[in-house]
């Protein structure tokens, strides 16, 4: 009988916690630190009494997924966060609300409007940038007399130091190299090619570039670090550099607040991604996270909330917390915060050189396309040439398929 | 109320939520691999006929995955079986030790396979534990997860070693179950050890054999959560599995077509080899009993 009783009382909470849920004006799916995000969310309805937000944070794991299905069922937020490499096939799909007309005003405040923007519309705002440096270790750089007040600037000086450090039989690589995971290797090569001048596609998106000696050029150079690197994945390479095994790295900001919590002793710096010499540039991989309003949103509250999180004050509070992404907002160039965090500066800096892959619908398959052939490449299963004459056919195919 | 009126009504519950949570899915998926389905525009977008399949079946990636699929199970399943009755019978002979034994050798079925997968990425990483015993005794080590030769059964060998202590169990409880009688005439009769174990044991404890091998299959054709956390498919394509395949069609292609698509070939795969088997077993069994 008290079982039964107690099964009974289960099931009437239930009942209750169901009918209980508040409505809310504006669903907002995002992927930063709830707690920081709390506090805005608080700042934002003292400010807008008449609008209550409720926000669900996703996991980079498995956001896309969720968002997807949510596109499936018509159960998409109001307002969500998407990585810039996800937008073009959901502004292709018209999954989104073209924005072009309510943020007219936002246009110069604002940076990176090329990745929110598609075919002559803009889709979203431009929230979070982030990018991809150079990261090294001054005690190894000290140890094998190189001087880390000057970090490697050049593609020549990047393999002399790759090479001064590397002492495998130590344990200790030159440089990490990624592998072994499909995702990410285009975001490492890349920058080297787009320094030198390479292209992967044609500004009108309808020619692919990649079969072109400037990239032939850098992904020999790239490939010629492979003696003085470990070859590894990405979450291996951030623990071994915080270890102290390896010299240099490029990687994102989200190591200025990691390698400080895990491995406080390690000294170590930040520049920007060497340039081929004095012609090229410090290129490097752009990415952002932008505001988009799923079809159905009810766009009026969620506009207000936009506006809101992308003013520089409450997305330096991010940026500030997790250190992975840096303000779209131009106003926070010059916010006193960057005085003071040297490092982070130098990432809002490689922001501005940094390119975005191209914003094409099908670009997961391109991407793939790269990943696939390069990894080959790296395990020496195919030539340099070979790769990009490879690269070049299959990515011309997707895009005049 | 009669009798089978009150078990029919017992049956329900689960009937309901049996239609609810798996029929219907099982069918709607069936009815995507034949359709464009997108889910940006509201779903289904009419009827492909075989499109779906020809799309899988002209992608190498596909039958890397299957091939390597079938590698998996073909070289888990056996040592799997075989291992875990070897352990049984170990244990059933240990005496006082027998109940931490079973114990220690059933942890690692609680512990969630994404946890076992992240500690043993970290024992075959470069600087990893592995690598450290192989140099004391003056091995120079290997890039177990980076090696395209070398990754796939590397996720195979932690697989079997996560797999045996569950299904010891299995074996363990059958053991207990042949009568004392049987092995005691067989020795009578002047059997060995070994004669004992081939013409008593086995032929008792057959259709717990047939159970584990069948189940172990099935479950080693769906092997997807070690490869998300320890491979991503990678390298150069050497831990693509099917479901793995499948997961990266729908949720990264956004293809959910196709992905259904491969989700009825690995049915088809998985009651192909199961049917097979249980043949083969029973047949065995007939032949010696």
């Amino acid at each position: 009988m008290r079982r039964l009783a107690a099964l009974f009382l289960a099931a009437l909470l239930t009942l209750l916690a169901c009918g209980r849920e508040e409505e809310a004006d504006v669903v907002f799916w995002q992927f930063q630190p709830p707690e920081v995000m709390e506090g805005l969310i608080d700042e934002f309805e003292a400010q807008n009494p008449s609008i209550k937000v409720r926000f669900e944070t996703l996991t980079w794991q498995s956001g896309y997924e969720k968002i997807v299905m949510a596109f499936a069922s018509g159960e998409a937020p109001d307002l969500l966060e998407v990585g810039s490499t996800w937008l073009p096939r959901f502004e292709d799909e018209d999954a989104v609300i073209d924005i072009t007309g309510e943020t007219e005003d936002l246009v110069a405040d604002l940076m990176m409007w090329d990745m929110a923007t598609f075919q002559g519309g803009r889709f979203g705002i431009p929230w979070l940038i982030g990018s991809r440096v150079l990261f090294f270790n001054r005690e190894l750089f000290l140890g094998s007399g190189l001087n880390p007040d000057e970090p490697p600037a050049t593609w020549t000086e990047l393999k002399d130091a790759a090479r001064a450090m590397n002492r495998p039989d130590y344990g200790i690589h030159g440089f990490g190299m990624n592998a072994g995971e499909r995702y990410v290797l285009y975001k490492k090569f890349m920058p080297f090619a787009w320094g030198n001048g390479g292209r992967i596609l044609s500004d009108d998106h309808g020619t692919c570039l990649i079969d072109s000696p400037e990239n032939l050029e850098a992904l020999e150079f790239y490939l010629s670090l492979k003696p003085y690197s470990v070859l590894e994945r990405q979450d291996m390479i951030d623990e071994m550099f915080k270890q102290g095994r390896v010299g240099m790295m490029i990687s994102g900001g989200w190591n200025l607040k990691r390698i400080p919590e895990d491995a406080p002793d390690l000294d170590f710096g930040v520049a920007l991604i060497p340039r081929p010499d004095e012609d090229g540039f410090h290129a490097s991989f752009a990415g952002a996270e932008i505001l988009v309003f799923p079809r159905g949103a009810r766009l009026e509250p969620a506009m207000e909330l936009a506006r809101f999180l992308a003013g520089a004050e409450q997305a330096l509070k991010i940026s500030s917390r997790t250190k992975g992404v840096q303000p779209a907002s131009r106003e926070a160039l010059s916010h006193p915060y960057y005085d003071e965090h040297p490092m982070e500066r130098l990432l809002l800096e490689q922001c501005e050189t940094s390119i975005a892959p191209p914003p094409v619908p099908d670009w997961v398959e391109i991407e793939e396309v790269i990943n696939t052939r390069l990894e080959e490449c790296l395990y020496g299963k195919i030539t340099a040439p070979e790769a990009l004459r490879l690269m070049q056919r299959e990515v011309d195919a997707i895009i005049t398929e | 109320m009669k009798p089978s009126t009150q078990r029919a009504l017992f049956l329900v519950p689960w009937l309901v939520s049996f239609a609810l949570f798996s029929t219907y899915p099982i069918l709607f998926s069936l009815g995507v691999s034949f359709a464009e389905y997108n889910p940006f525009r509201g779903g289904f977008a009419g009827f492909v006929g075989l499109e779906n399949y020809r799309n899988i079946f002209s992608d190498g990636l596909f039958w890397r995955s299957c091939i390597n699929t079938i590698f998996f199970v073909v070289g888990t399943v056996p040592p799997t079986a075989a291992l875990s009755l070897l352990l049984a019978l170990l244990i059933e002979k240990a005496g006082r030790l027998k109940g931490v034994l079973r114990t220690g050798y059933f942890v690692p079925s609680v512990v969630s396979l994404a946890v076992i997968s992240l500690v043993f990425k970290y024992l075959y990483s470069k600087q990893g534990f592995l690598n450290l015993v192989a140099g004391l005794f003056g091995g120079s080590g290997k890039e177990w997860l980076l090696d395209p030769n070398l990754a796939l059964p590397s996720i195979m060998v932690m697989d079997i070693w996560a797999s045996i202590g569950y299904y010891a169990i299995f074996y363990l409880a059958a053991l207990q179950t042949v009568p004392q009688e049987l092995y005691d005439a067989a020795r009578v009769d002047g059997a060995g050890r070994f004669a004992v174990f081939r013409a008593v044991t086995l032929p008792w404890i057959r259709p717990v054999v047939i159970f584990v091998v069948v189940v172990n299959t099935i479950r080693a054709f769906q092997v997807f959560v070690e490869v998300v956390i320890m491979t991503r498919g990678g390298p150069m394509g050497s831990t693509m599995t099917l479901v793995y395949y499948m997961y990266e069609k729908a949720f990264h292609r956004v293809d959910i077509g196709a992905a259904s698509a491969v989700a009825f070939v690995v049915f088809l795969l998985i009651m192909f080899f199961a049917l097979v088997q249980t043949r083969l077993l029973h047949k065995v069994r007939a032949s010696v009993g």
